[in-house]
Formats: C-alpha cells, sequence, structure tokens
C-alpha cells in the first residue's frame, strides 16, 4: 500500500475547529448573554482540538491506522467508545459557560449580567435544575423524607410528610403515579426511537450516496449484512443511550428521578454535571504528566550517566512521599492563597476552577513517575537498537534521535498508560474529595456526592440514592474506558500482532 | 534399510492464522521416518518446517494453529486422534523435541536438577534416589562434566552449548523413540555446534532413537543426515538419501541452493541467486510453487500443479521435469557461465584506508552501592589491523571474541570506553570532537546483522534514506534528497517507487539492501559489515553477497567484514584476520589462512565447520571447555587452557606476533 503524507490533512480539523468557533460565538451574539471562559473551559478546547489534529494525522499515515482499525474492528471497544463520546459530549456542552444579562431596570442602557455562571448544559436541564426542595426526597417520590408541621386543608395542624413543590406535584393521588411513570416511559421511548430513527437514516443516506445503492437496499444491509456488524453495534448503543436520555428528560421534568439532596437539588442532575469535573481532571491531568514523564523518561534512558541517576533520583524521592500528603499540602495553600486574594476572581465559578485546575496539577505532578519509569526502561532498550547505532554513525545529534527515534517507538506505550489511567484518575478524584483535599466543596463532583452522603449512611431509613447515581454514572464512564483500555492495549502490544 | 516406519506422516495438513487471512503452513505432507535414522528437513525460513514438527508434537499455537487434515501414524498408533490428556504421555516418552534457542527453553529461576526431575517423574515411577542418579547418568551421557555440580545450577551459570546438552538430557529423559531437534545448532558456535552434533549422533547410536532434525544448513546436513526431505512453500518437492541428495538433487530448488552456497572456489564470479522469495502460504496454489523462481519453468509449470513422484524406495520429487506424462522442454541453457565470465579477478589493492593500533575497549563492572569499578570486561584488548580502499578485511570468530564491539569502536560509537589508535586516510578518528567527529563520519559506514532492527519502522524508507544526507548536509533541497534516494534504491536493486513505504512491507533481504542503500547514501570509503548475512536464508544471503561485491567493484569501497562463517569469508574477504578473545591471533591473505592455517585456534575453527558434501570424512579438531570470560583472560596465552598443543612457555607469556604478510601469534612460531 502506497502511502504519501499528503500535505493537506490539516485542513479538516482546522474547517471544523473555524466552524464550532462561530457557531458558538454568533449564538452568544443572538442571545445576548455574556461568554465567560474558564481556564479548565480553555485547556478541554485546546485538548479536543489537539485530539482532532492527531485523528487527522493519525487517518493519513497506514502505519499509524492500523491498530486504530484493529480497534475498531470489535464490537465491545467500538461500543464503549460510544458511552465515552456521550460522556465527552455532555462535558463539552457543560464547558460553554456564560452569564444571562438581567432584566435592566429602569432607563440604565448598560447591561449587567447575573454573578451566577451557567453553561450551555445547565440551559437544556433547566427545569430540572430549578426544581430545587427543601430537604431530601427518595426517587420519585411525591412527599419529602422528612416530616415537617403542616397544615392541613381544614386549618388544623399536624406533623407529616409533606407534598413536593415539584416532585409529583401535578398529581391529585399516588396511586396516579405508577400509571403516570408508566404513560411518560412510554412517550421517552417513543421520541427516543424517533430520534434514533432520524439518525439512522441520516447515516443511511449517507452510506447510499457513497455506495451507490439505493437507500432502501443500505437500510436493509445495515440490518442484515456482516460488514455492518460494527456499524450496527454503534446504532444499538446510541439507542440504548437515546432512550435512557428521553426516558429521563421526560419522566425529569416532573419527577426528581434520583431523588434530591440534603439541600433538595436533583440529584440526576448533579450527576449529570459531576461529568465534566471527572472527564477534566482525568484528561487535564494526563495533560499535565506527559510531558514529564516523556521528556525525563526517554532522556534517562537514551542518556544514562549522570543524567540518567539525577532523574532517577528524582523520581525515586517523588514516589516515596505519599502522594495524598502532597495533595493535600498542595490544595490547602491554594486554598490559602484563593482566600487571601479574593479581588483575583470575580465570581465563584472562577474561584471553583482554579481550585479544579490546582488538582489537576498536583495530581499530575504526583503521577509521572510511573510512565517515566516505563519510558526509561524502554529507551534504555531502544538505544542499543541497530536503527539508533546506525543514526549515531551517521552523526546525528542526540535531541533528534530522541525526537525521531525513540519518541515515535514510544508513543505506543504512551497511549496504553494514558488511557489506562484515565478511569484511575476518575476514581482518584472521588476518593480525594471523599477525603476533603479533592475539588472545591462548590463544584458538583462524584466526589462531594459521595462525600455529603457519607454521613446519610448511618441514619435511619437510609439515604441510598446520592451514592447509588454517582456509582451508576462513574460505574459506566469507568467500565466503557477499561474496556476501551484493553482493546487499545491489545491492538498495540506487538506481541499480539505477530499473528 | 527395510527398517519398519517409526513415524509416519499422512498428507499432513496444517492451517495457521495471519494477519493477511489463513495460511497453509503444511500442505498435505507425507514422510515416513524408520526406526534408528536421523532424517533432516531442510527448507529456507518460512516453509513449514517447523509447523510439521509442532503438529507432530500437538503444540501448535492454540487458538492460532490447528491440524486441518492427514494423520499421523506413531508405531500405527493415530496421534491426531488422541485426546490431548493422551498426548500429554507420548510427549517425553515416545516423541520429544529440542528448540533452537536454548537460552530461552529453560526456565531460568529452576535449577538443572528440578527441570530434568520434572519430567523423570512425570514419565517414571522412580524414587527420589533414583531420580537423582538417573539425572546424573543422563548429564554423564551428554558429556557435561561434573554433573553433580551442574545439578544444582541455574541455566544463566552454564553457556550456550551446555544450555543445549541439558535440553539435550531432559528429552533424553523420558527415553523417546523419537527425537525432534528444530534446529539445535542454529544459535551456537561452530565449534560448539560440532560438539552438539556429535553427540546426536553418538546417542542415536547407542540408544537406536530415530531422530528428526530440522535445518535450513547443508553443511549439518552433510554430516548427520541418513536421508533428507526438502521442503519448500509447505510441500515436500523432494526426498532422497544423503549421498543420493548431495551427489545429484533433482529438484531445481535443491540444485539452486547448492549454487547459492559462497565457497572459495566461487571467488571472482557471482554466486547463483535465486531470485525473489518464498511465496506467501496464504495463497491458494494452482501451480508449481516454485514457478516464479524457477529457471528451468516451462509453460506447463504455470498451469499445474506438479504430483509427487516417486523414483524409487528412497527417493522422490516434486517436479514437472521428471514426470514422464510431461514432455521435457528444451532446457534453457544455464545462466551460470555467463554470470561467471563478467567479472574477473579479484579487486585491485589500492592505497592504506585505515590504520588501527593497540585498540582496546575496556567497559568498566561497577558494584557496590557507590557503584566503584571493580574491574572491566576487556572486550577488545589490544587490536591492531590494516586495511586498503578497495579490499574486504575479514574479521572472524566466536560469539563474545569481541569482533563486533571491535566493529563498533573503529566506528567510534563506544567512544568513552576506546583506547588506541585509529587512522582513517591520515586522519585520526581518535582526536576528532564534536562537529569534527561528526563531519567525520561521512567516511565510515555500518551495515547490521539483523534487517528487522534496524530501521526505525515508524519512517518511510525515504526519510530512512535521507537521515545520513541530513546530518551530512548532502543535497540543498528536500527534492534533491529524495533524487538521490531514489537513485540509491535502483543502485542496491530495488525501485525508486518503494522509498514510499514503510520498512515492514520489505522481505529480510530486501531490508538489508535499504540497509545498504542507507549507508552508501553519505558515500562512505569504510562501510563496517557486522554479519549483514546471517540473518538471511541461503538464497538471499547469496544475492546480498552478490550486490556487495558489486558495489565493491563499481565503488571502490572497503569492506571490514566481521562474520562467524568461514564459507562467506571464503568467497568474500581478501585478507582475513582471526580474533580469540578480544585480540587476532592470526591474520594474514585469506588463502594463507584457510588453506594453510597456522595458529591451533585457526586450525580448530575451521576443522568444525561442516562440509556440504558427505563424502569428505575430515576430523574435527575438538576444543575442549568454552570460551573464557573477557573479565579476566587467562595468564600468558589466552588460547593455552584449550589448546591441544599447549607447552609450558604458552602458561607464561602472550606470545609476540610472528611472520610477515601471514603472521600469527603462537610460541610454536617463533
Amino acid at each position: 500500500m502506497r502511502q504519501v503524507a499528503s500535505p493537506s490533512w490539516w485542513i479538516k480539523p482546522v474547517t471544523i475547529i473555524v466552524l464550532v468557533i462561530v457557531a458558538l460565538w454568533s449564538g452568544f451574539q443572538l442571545t445576548g448573554v455574556k461568554p465567560v471562559i474558564l481556564t479548565t473551559d480553555a485547556l478541554l478546547g485546546l485538548l479536543v482540538a489537539g485530539l482532532l489534529f492527531l485523528a487527522a494525522y493519525i487517518k493519513q499515515r497506514s502505519d499509524l491506522l492500523e491498530p486504530w482499525r484493529q480497534v475498531s474492528k470489535r464490537r465491545i471497544p467500538v461500543a464503549a467508545a460510544v458511552i465515552l463520546a456521550a460522556y465527552a459530549v455532555i462535558a463539552m456542552i457543560d464547558s460553554v459557560h456564560f452569564r444571562v444579562p438581567l432584566e435592566s431596570a429602569g432607563q440604565d442602557k448598560t447591561v449587567h449580567y447575573s454573578v451566577e455562571v451557567s453553561s450551555l448544559l445547565d440551559h437544556f436541564l433547566q427545569q430540572i435544575r430549578e426544581q430545587d426542595e427543601s430537604t431530601y426526597s427518595a426517587p420519585f417520590a411525591i412527599q419529602l423524607y422528612s416530616k415537617e408541621v403542616v397544615e392541613r386543608e381544614d386549618g388544623t395542624v399536624t406533623r407529616d410528610y409533606p407534598r413536593l413543590q415539584y416532585g409529583g406535584a401535578h398529581l391529585q393521588h399516588i396511586d396516579e403515579r405508577a400509571a403516570d411513570i408508566t404513560w411518560r416511559t412510554f412517550s421517552g421511548l417513543i421520541k427516543g426511537v424517533v430520534l434514533w430513527l432520524l439518525i439512522v437514516s441520516v447515516i443511511a443516506f449517507k452510506r447510499s450516496r457513497t455506495m451507490r445503492a439505493s437507500f432502501g437496499q443500505v437500510l436493509l444491509g445495515l440490518r442484515n449484512n456482516p460488514d455492518a456488524r460494527v456499524l450496527r453495534t454503534i446504532m444499538y448503543t446510541l439507542l440504548v443511550i437515546l432512550l435512557l436520555g428521553t426516558v429521563a428528560m421526560e419522566l425529569g421534568a416532573v419527577y426528581h428521578i434520583f431523588g434530591t439532596s440534603k439541600v433538595g437539588q436533583d440529584v440526576f442532575y448533579q450527576a449529570v454535571k459531576s461529568i465534566r469535573t471527572g472527564l477534566v481532571i482525568g484528561t487535564l491531568t494526563t495533560l499535565v504528566m506527559l510531558p514529564f514523564a516523556i521528556l525525563l523518561g526517554t532522556a534517562a534512558g537514551y542518556f544514562r550517566g549522570w543524567i540518567d541517576d539525577v532523574i532517577q533520583y528524582i523520581y525515586t524521592t517523588l514516589n516515596s512521599i505519599p502522594g495524598v500528603l502532597l495533595i493535600a499540602a498542595a490544595i490547602l495553600s491554594i486554598q490559602v492563597y484563593i482566600s487571601n486574594n479574593p479581588e483575583l476572581f470575580r465570581t465563584a465559578a472562577d474561584r471553583a476552577d482554579l481550585r479544579l485546575l490546582a488538582l489537576c496539577l498536583i495530581l499530575g505532578v504526583t503521577s509521572w513517575t510511573g510512565l517515566c519509569r516505563l519510558l526509561r526502561g524502554e529507551a534504555l532498550k531502544l538505544r542499543e537498537m541497530e536503527y539508533i547505532q546506525a543514526a549515531r554513525a551517521f552523526g546525528v545529534s542526540p535531541l533528534t534521535v530522541l525526537g525521531r527515534h525513540i519518541f515515535p517507538n514510544v508513543l505506543h506505550i504512551v497511549l496504553i498508560i494514558v488511557v489506562l489511567d484515565f478511569s484511575g484518575l476518575v476514581l482518584a478524584e472521588a476518593v480525594l474529595s471523599y477525603v476533603g483535599v479533592g475539588v472545591d466543596p462548590s463544584t458538583i463532583s462524584w466526589g462531594n456526592m459521595i462525600n455529603s452522603a457519607r454521613m446519610e449512611m448511618a441514619r435511619e431509613p437510609v439515604v441510598w440514592w446520592s451514592l447509588l447515581a454517582a456509582f451508576c454514572f462513574m460505574f459506566a464512564l469507568v467500565l466503557a474506558a477499561n474496556l476501551f483500555a484493553d482493546a487499545v492495549r491489545d491492538a498495540f502490544d506487538p506481541r499480539m500482532r505477530s499473528l | 534399510m527395510t527398517a519398519e516406519a517409526l513415524l509416519r506422516l499422512d498428507q499432513l495438513t496444517t492451517e495457521l492464522d495471519s494477519v493477511r487471512g489463513v495460511a497453509r503452513a503444511v500442505d498435505k505432507l507425507s514422510i515416513q521416518i524408520r526406526k534408528g535414522e536421523t532424517y533432516v528437513l531442510l527448507g529456507e525460513s518460512g516453509c513449514g518446517k517447523s509447523m510439521t514438527a509442532l503438529s507432530i508434537m500437538g503444540l501448535l499455537p492454540s487458538p492460532a494453529g490447528r491440524l486441518t487434515g492427514g494423520h499421523i501414524y506413531l508405531d500405527g498408533e493415530d496421534l491426531t486422534a488422541l485426546s490431548e490428556q493422551q498426548m500429554r504421555t507420548v510427549r517425553g516418552t515416545r516423541v520429544a523435541m529440542i528448540f533452537q534457542e536454548p537460552m530461552t527453553s529453560l526456565n531460568p529461576v529452576m535449577t538443572v536438577a528440578e527441570q530434568i526431575g520434572e519430567v523423570l517423574q512425570r514419565h517414571t515411577g522412580l524414587n527420589r534416589q533414583q531420580v537423582r542418579e538417573r539425572m546424573i547418568e543422563l548429564l554423564d551421557s551428554v558429556g557435561i562434566p561434573d554433573p553433580e555440580r551442574r545439578l544444582q545450577e541455574y541455566p544463566h551459570q552454564l553457556s550456550g552449548g551446555m544450555k543445549q546438552r541439558v535440553m539435550i538430557a531432559i528429552a533424553l529423559a523420558g527415553e523417546p523413540d523419537l527425537l525432534i531437534a528444530d534446529e539445535p545448532t542454529t544459535a551456537l558456535d561452530v565449534t560448539i555446534q560440532a560438539q552438539v552434533l556429535e553427540l546426536l549422533e553418538e546417542i542415536k547410536q547407542r540408544t537406536g532413537m530415530a531422530i528428526m532434525l530440522i535445518t535450513h544448513d547443508l553443511g549439518v546436513v552433510a554430516q548427520v543426515a541418513d536421508r533428507v526431505g526438502v521442503m519448500y512453500a509447505g510441500q515436500l518437492v523432494e526426498q532422497a538419501s544423503v549421498n543420493d541428495f548431495f551427489n545429484q538433487p533433482r529438484h531445481p530448488y535443491s540444485q539452486k541452493l547448492f549454487h547459492s552456497l559462497p565457497e572459495m572456489d566461487k571467488r571472482g564470479q557471482q554466486l547463483d541467486v535465486i531470485r525473489g522469495n518464498v511465496p506467501p502460504l496464504t495463497r491458494r496454489f494452482t501451480s508449481c510453487r516454485f514457478v516464479d523462481r524457477c529457471e528451468k519453468a516451462w509453460e506447463a509449470c504455470s498451469t499445474a500443479e506438479p504430483d509427487w513422484i516417486d523414483l524409487d524406495a528412497e527417493s522422490g520429487v516434486r517436479c514437472l521435469l521428471a514426470d514422464p506424462a510431461h514432455a521435457q522442454p528444451a532446457v534453457p541453457e544455464a545462466a551460470a557461465g555467463a554470470v561467471a565470465a563478467e567479472q574477473a579477478g579479484y579487486s585491485e589493492a589500492g592505497q592504506k584506508l585505515l590504520t588501527v593500533r593497540d585498540l582496546q575497549v575496556h567497559f568498566p563492572i561497577h558494584k557496590g552501592l557507590l557503584k566503584r569499578v571493580a574491574g572491566y570486561v576487556r572486550a577488545v584488548d589490544g587490536l591492531s589491523l590494516d586495511l586498503n580502499s578497495g579490499q574486504t578485511l575479514a574479521l572472524v570468530g566466536e560469539s563474545g571474541c569481541g569482533k563486533t564491539t571491535a566493529g563498533k569502536a573503529i566506528l567510534q560509537l563506544l567512544r568513552p570506553w576506546t583506547r588506541g589508535q585509529v587512522e582513517l586516510q591520515e586522519h585520526d578518528l581518535m582526536a576528532a570532537q564534536g562537529k569534527a567527529l561528526r563531519d567525520s563520519r561521512t567516511d565510515y559506514q555500518i551495515i547490521f546483522q539483523d534487517p528487522y532492527a534496524s530501521m526505525n519502522p515508524r519512517m518511510m524508507v525515504d526519510e530512512i534514506i535521507q537521515e545520513g544526507m541530513l546530518a551530512q548536509h548532502i543535497g540543498n533541497s528536500p527534492a534533491q534528497r529524495s533524487e538521490r534516494a531514489a537513485e540509491l534504491l535502483q543502485q542496491v536493486g530495488l525501485t525508486a517507487e518503494m522509498r514510499f513505504r514503510y520498512p515492514h512491507e520489505f522481505s529480510g533481504g530486501q531490508r538489508q539492501r535499504l540497509c545498504i542503500a542507507r549507508a552508501l547514501a553519505v558515500q562512505p570509503k569504510l562501510i563496517v559489515c557486522d554479519e549483514p548475512t546471517s540473518a538471511l536464508d541461503v538464497s538471499v544471503q547469496a544475492q546480498v553477497l552478490n550486490l556487495l561485491k558489486d558495489l565493491q567493484r563499481r565503488l571502490g569501497l572497503a569492506y571490514l567484514f566481521i562474520t562467524h562463517d568461514i564459507s562467506v569469508v571464503a568467497y568474500m574477504a581478501d585478507q582475513v584476520a582471526v580474533m580469540y578473545l578480544g585480540r587476532i591471533v592470526e591474520q594474514g591473505p585469506v588463502d594463507d589462512v584457510l588453506n594453510a592455517p597456522r595458529h591451533p585456534y585457526t586450525e580448530a575453527l575451521l576443522s568444525a565447520v561442516p562440509q556440504a558434501d558427505p563424502g569428505s570424512k575430515h576430523k574435527v579438531i575438538r576444543l575442549s571447555g568454552e570460551l573464557p570470560s573477557p573479565i579476566s583472560p587467562p595468564q600468558g596465552c589466552y588460547f593455552h587452557p584449550r589448546c591441544p598443543k599447549a607447552m609450558p612457555e604458552c602458561r607464561q607469556a602472550y606470545p609476540q606476533q610472528t611472520g610477515t604478510t601471514h603472521t600469527v601469534s603462537c610460541h610454536l612460531y617463533k
């Protein structure tokens, strides 16, 4: 297969990025909101742009594309990738932040904006977000979870479970609930299926153009053709996600499907908002650690001698300090810095965002040692390879050897470790927030949800839904990431390729 | 020779899943092995020899490989019908196998006793004391001195030859009727190879066991075989008794194999090559599998698949030439004569190019907490040689004698540990530093042994070839460099379009050509060839050797040819230097050294090389022991502990070098 690097591979990603920026900007102009770019938003944006470029580059290099083609031929990783993509889309929507203009009072020409920074996702979930109760309520409950003094219609005062302000407020009596839920689930399912069919027909239409077959043939092919097996997997995974989404939206409009938290916030909303926090920690941390790990690891292995000694000394020292201690110290000092310099932050969101970023940084700084050690070992092996010797015999400079020969040949290890580490980092956030040194308490995250639910585990009757919601969302993400990572590792493992 | 068949393969077919589809690694193979005979399966890599062995053992890689047809009869019992449970008792007691790589066949964390004992306990009902006695007996029978001590040792304490002996002992533990040896000596030096082959022969004589030996080395075949089967692309193409095979090979492929062997007599002419490569076995064949590479092919060969033809009870061949049903075409005149006439005479001796004096490479051994230098590995210990431009100097020796280290040290790749004097055209390389050194690298280049490891798999051929030009500022623009890369590819017999491919798309021989093109890109005067053909098959080796000779003639290159293969030396070299433990013991013109060796080590080395001629019953001079450690070389002459002619004074002092053109360092010559 002849492959010449086509010089215009970067056009497509640039087009996509420009289109997205233009769309967002015109959206802001039309609605008159004031965009707010948090640091993590910018970094996430850069990361996605970088991934787009990387994907476009890989696509035109047959040797780099091959392992990915292997991954895309297997059904489980493809399904996992769809789930990951769904999470990523939610996180990206949640990363478009803005401040809504307030109704201007009087003749004041200047527009004032709300101090609250909200995201596009908040906007979509507005109904759910604003339906705050006063305290705990169970999933699908129509009454609060604790007794309060209520006044009856006849004027008498008793202690009873009061009706919720929003949850099931349209119901006259609890007996109507089952029928209502059934009906709404059904209508949600219908909507989901319709949406799915729409997507399927768009795909079938595109395929019929490229394959020069009639629309009906393509649809039939999608169902029966063994070649479309993977595409079918994608479609069915998408169907499941869509159905879950539409049913949740339909029910969430009038019920709290995962109950409410201590302050009466909808737990489903919290769980969805936590996705961004989890992904930010999982991805940005990696971004922080990669330069350390790659540069130091390959340099140590290639140069040997005193450079190796110094780098080994650094990471051995860093490794022997307990990570949690280091993280706690760093986070606490950041907190002191934040409270001493309140003038630097315009909104609470800014403050919380800085702390999130700080957590990413410190997690990154403590977690590069493992990859560094692996890369050092690999570079030690590679430096004895004959092509490196040949390059040295040509008088190629050491830095060029590192960049041109060593780095591309350890890239697969970097990739495997990054994908494997991702799920570990998401879990690390939960653990750290639970310990109290994680993200800002005002940031919604799975760790914070678990932390706040922890006290209520001892209570009778037990409040279980916060935990369950965080568990379900985290479980789906981490499982998908792990399944995907397994497939990536298999595809990039040279031993698996030999036969 | 009417003994009954011990092993009979009947239409054995084995398939293997690969990335490119299902490969039929063994295709309807039928052979018989009789009791007490040595049957050699000969062929190039990728012809299905090893898969045949693994099929017999029931050890095919799972789930990729499987038996899809045929039967394996051992003493009349069909092994293919046995369950895995039953096969386990067959393995070890009735059929045993030894592998190519003794280093990886033994478990590094178990002692020799544990590894042999494991087999004995499984297959015999002996008690502990008896097992121990039997183990000592076994080690003794494979020629391991001091077996009681060796039993308690771990594999890393044994040398390569010892490990292979232990492997043979383990295989013999269950007293098998058939021993399958898959390239048992390929990883070993010639002197050790001679010992192991002798041992196998002796065991066969003593126990009456049959041996199925897999090899690609015609010399080994001549030395041990009773009967030979030649495999090509999964099929048996020829079978004959060893004398018939060497006197009159029937199949064109076998004939070609003989012609492509490098030998002294073929100096000055080009080697006969088999063009192309073994076809991929994923293909479904409708023609003769050898047709694309055969010079005797005619139309019928590409339309019909030849059947197996029994010539007599002993032999048969799979070729239309031997088939009476097909009319014999007029055989095209063999091109060999024309090739021989094309070039004559050796390359002329030019001016002095490379001078090496007293080169030393001492690697420090660090020990302890503070990494103090506890001693030195004297890999190269005072080496001196001269090389004229346009000439080839072969550096010969066993593995571990420091010949590769010497090559790399001359190229200034082992700078911090190298001492001595290296001059290239009056230019002192040892004194050059930084940029001056980097700039000088355009004059000397290297070609490596392993064509798979010597190119960055992530770079396109174009980039690979341009790397040296970039570093040495040859060519002004990318277009100019790319054009030069295209020229170079054509010069080494590839096409210009190939520069847009990646190394993994090339075969071993093609890759070695790419490496040569890469080295030529900076227009060197000297190329160090570090075993450039030892990883290649005989037919491909011939192609590469031809190319190297041709380039030398046209470009006036000088080669420092590092090798252990004496036949390649005989064909390629003008001068020979024999190395032993970091020093040159004998040096001189190739005819003198190979035909009239003076140093006892050279004599032993040459006698151990198996000749591709079953008639030649030359005596192998057996060296006792192994190569000593270069950390603490012996007192006096380094060779004296193994030397059959050692004298008292050999222990006292290292001998002076004597002689003028044919020099030798030995106390025998004063």
